[in-house]
């Protein structure tokens, strides 16, 4: 049992910041890495070390195996962490890291490649004894054949692609008329989108709810859950918003899925903390669907519940330690939510927004949570993923959770560049939310009206005061541009700014 | 000063009268909805962009974006909803609207970086104030380029599908 003294932080933005966080509190050293976009980023400045790895691009930087390997070895880190997203996932990482004589933060890279392996996950899960979507055990190659599976399972079927993920490559089938077209186009979808156009079939679940468990596995053959993960609330099959404990499971429910999932785990032979993903179908039967092999974006509401650091638990169980709990002394306290807030614009067809952050106040109080790497000054780059924060509210109850997530994105303020809170502004207001009454299709539903709604109600105080302060704002532009005019462009108002000069000129 | 706000959504644009009294901004509302009375306003911008207002008693918390390609094009952030707004001293418009603004060259200028897809205006054409005369993808977002002003498109100096840098010269009015 080797402790870790110096964690090599493969990643970027805000999950970068999470890992050194959690490296601080350890009292470990993070050693950072970084490419030319992100030499300015929170992560470089938190971390004891940093590195640069290479050009802005991701090919180029985050995604060098070879770069990272050389960092390493070169800052003396023992361990890698990988964060999500770039290399988490990547078996070869892994591996190379361990041929390294690194310790990698995650599962062994062959249990990772086999849970990785739709497929194989599948007969993991079958073995395990774990209910699975019924369907194709081998991909199927022509019409026929996916007609005759088909007709046995009943329609509507799926067609789903062996290296699949985030709806790509996926198809409801609801008429065997369609099959062929429907089988040609998630074929060449999939290919174009994975390089692998191998296609499965399965029966389709419908209007399913995303529930996924939480497990911790440590190598001693010790496993626990902590819980599940309300994930239903999707938008284009992309989480939004994520809940613990989920509004409808049972405890009974609760503990039949996380038999499953830990059954699963035994199976696959899984240390480390992992998430196993279900879906639920209209009867409350569940369904496994695929093992994630990492930390996952939405860890944190799982950490508010149970008061578990998932990240420091990775890095003792990464150590040989092992688990300081038994299933027993796990309990959800309370109730949290996560809003993963994006650089986007929700009223522009959700475009990516990136620049420069001019003005920023992040939420506080009681139960609030903000997981991010903005500071005010922060230029958002174009080159990643536009997520910037990851803002969670618990409370002792699911409603006093809401009201606070509701104060909290009141409280937010972005200022320079166009996020998704007002998206989570009108999500959480909206009633079937409210009652914890949605599938996997209700966000994109509920959006097809536009994101702030239809009866994004006028409301004739707000309204006036909109106006009132447009008006009051072209009117202080306009005079200070005439303040300008008239002092000659080397007046020292320009050169301090608008703002600044503004402040002054309303004494 | 008047000022002409547009909501989005209003079928009217509203007006007020802006002036300063004793170093106050005081602010009247002219068209028919207001009530005409002169309100002098307690605001303070104590954060970039972001304006604390107090009116009778009761505190707004705002923030207001410039559209980037557009300074009139307002998004105002209030109580969790965003208000969009054009918003214009109307003295300005005025003299464009009546054709006696400057009579020098006007310059297209590309707001971000981005890719031209669409020219919407031959060389030669006449445009009136408003007009889209190009059309600018930017991080997959259309952005129509307006002319600033009436008169004659006496150059256009991209193609349909170029790339350009930020503060590139795409076009000029006359």
């Amino acid at each position: 049992m080797a402790k870790i003294k110096r964690i090599l932080v493969a990643n970027r933005g805000e999950i970068a910041v999470r890992i050194i966080r959690a490296c601080r509190d350890l009292g470990i050293e993070a050693v950072a890495v970084y490419s030319d976009a992100d030499r300015e980023a929170l992560h470089v400045r938190y971390a004891s070390r940093a590195y640069r790895l290479g050009p802005a691009p991701a090919a180029d930087s985050y995604l060098r195996i070879d770069r990272l390997l050389e960092i390493a070895a070169e800052s003396g880190a023992d361990a890698v962490h990988p964060g999500y997203g770039f290399l988490a996932e990547n078996a070869d990482f892994a591996r190379a890291a361990v041929a390294a004589g690194l310790t990698f933060i995650g599962p062994a890279p062959e249990v990772m490649e086999s849970v990785g392996d739709k497929n194989r996950a599948r007969q993991i899960a079958l073995a395990a004894g774990a209910p699975t979507v019924p369907g194709s055990p081998e991909p199927v190659e022509d019409a026929d054949t996916a007609r005759s599976i088909a007709a046995e399972l009943g329609y509507p079927v799926m067609l789903k692609a062996v290296a699949g993920g985030g709806g790509k490559g996926m198809r409801r089938v609801d008429d065997p008329a369609d099959i062929e077209s429907s089988l040609r186009s998630a074929s060449s979808e999939a290919n174009s989108a994975f390089g692998d156009g191998r296609v499965y079939i399965e029966k389709a679940i419908l209007n399913p709810r995303h529930v996924e468990i939480q497990i911790l596995c440590d190598e001693h053959g010790n496993r626990i859950h902590l819980g599940e993960r309300e994930c239903s609330l999707q938008r284009r099959h992309q989480k939004v918003v994520e809940e613990s404990p989920s509004p409808i499971l049972s405890d009974d429910l609760r503990e039949r899925m996380g038999v499953a999932a830990l059954a699963i785990a035994a199976q696959a032979g899984y240390s480390n903390a992992g998430t196993v993903e279900f879906l639920l179908d209209e009867q409350r039967d569940f369904y496994f669907i695929e093992v994630n092999a990492r930390l996952q974006v939405e860890h944190a509401v799982t950490e508010m519940v149970t008061g578990i650091d998932l990240v420091a638990a990775q890095i003792a169980v990464a150590e040989g330690q092992p688990l300081p709990w038994r299933q027993e002394d796990i309990s959800l306290k309370g109730a949290a939510i996560e809003c993963r807030i994006y650089a986007e614009d929700p009223a522009n067809g959700f475009s990516p927004c990136p620049g420069l952050v001019e003005g920023l106040r992040v939420p506080g109080g009681p139960g609030i949570r903000d997981d991010s790497a903005l500071y005010e000054g922060y230029d958002v780059p174009i080159y990643y993923d536009p997520m910037i924060s990851k803002l969670v509210a618990w409370g002792h109850d699911r409603s006093t959770a809401l009201a606070r997530m509701r104060r909290a994105l009141q409280e937010y303020k972005v200022v320079g560049i166009a996020t998704t809170i007002p998206l989570f502004q009108r999500i959480i207001e909206d009633p079937a939310f409210i009652a914890g009454d949605f599938d996997t299709g209700y966000l994109d539903e509920l959006l097809q009206d536009g994101v702030l709604g239809p009866d994004h109600d006028r409301h004739d105080e707000i309204d006036d005061v909109a106006a009132i302060a447009a008006a009051l704002h072209t009117f202080l532009r306009e005079e200070a541009r005439a303040f300008q005019i008239h002092n000659g462009s080397r007046s020292p108002w320009k050169l301090a700014g608008r703002n600044s000069g503004l402040r002054d000129f309303s004494r | 000063m008047i000022i002409e706000v547009q909501l989005e959504g209003d079928d009217t644009a509203r007006r007020y009268r802006v002036a300063r009294e004793d170093g106050e901004v005081c602010l009247r509302r002219l068209d028919d909805d207001g009530d005409g009375e002169t309100v002098c306003l307690d605001w303070r911008t104590p954060e970039p962009r972001v304006y604390s207002l107090l009116i009778e008693g009761k505190s707004y918390d705002v923030h207001i974006d410039e559209n980037s390609a557009d300074e009139e094009v307002l998004e105002v952030h209030l109580l969790s909803r965003v208000i969009r707004s054009r918003a214009s001293d109307a003295r300005k418009r005025r003299i464009v609207k009546d054709g006696a603004g400057p009579d020098g060259p006007v310059q297209i200028v590309a707001p971000m970086p981005g890719r031209v897809v669409k020219i919407l205006t031959a060389e030669g054409t006449a445009v009136t104030r408003g007009d889209g005369i190009i059309v600018l993808e930017a991080m997959k977002m259309e952005n129509e380029l307006k002319a600033p002003r009436d008169g004659i498109v006496v150059s256009v100096l991209v193609e349909e599908g170029q790339g350009v840098e930020g503060g590139t010269l795409l076009a000029t009015i006359e």
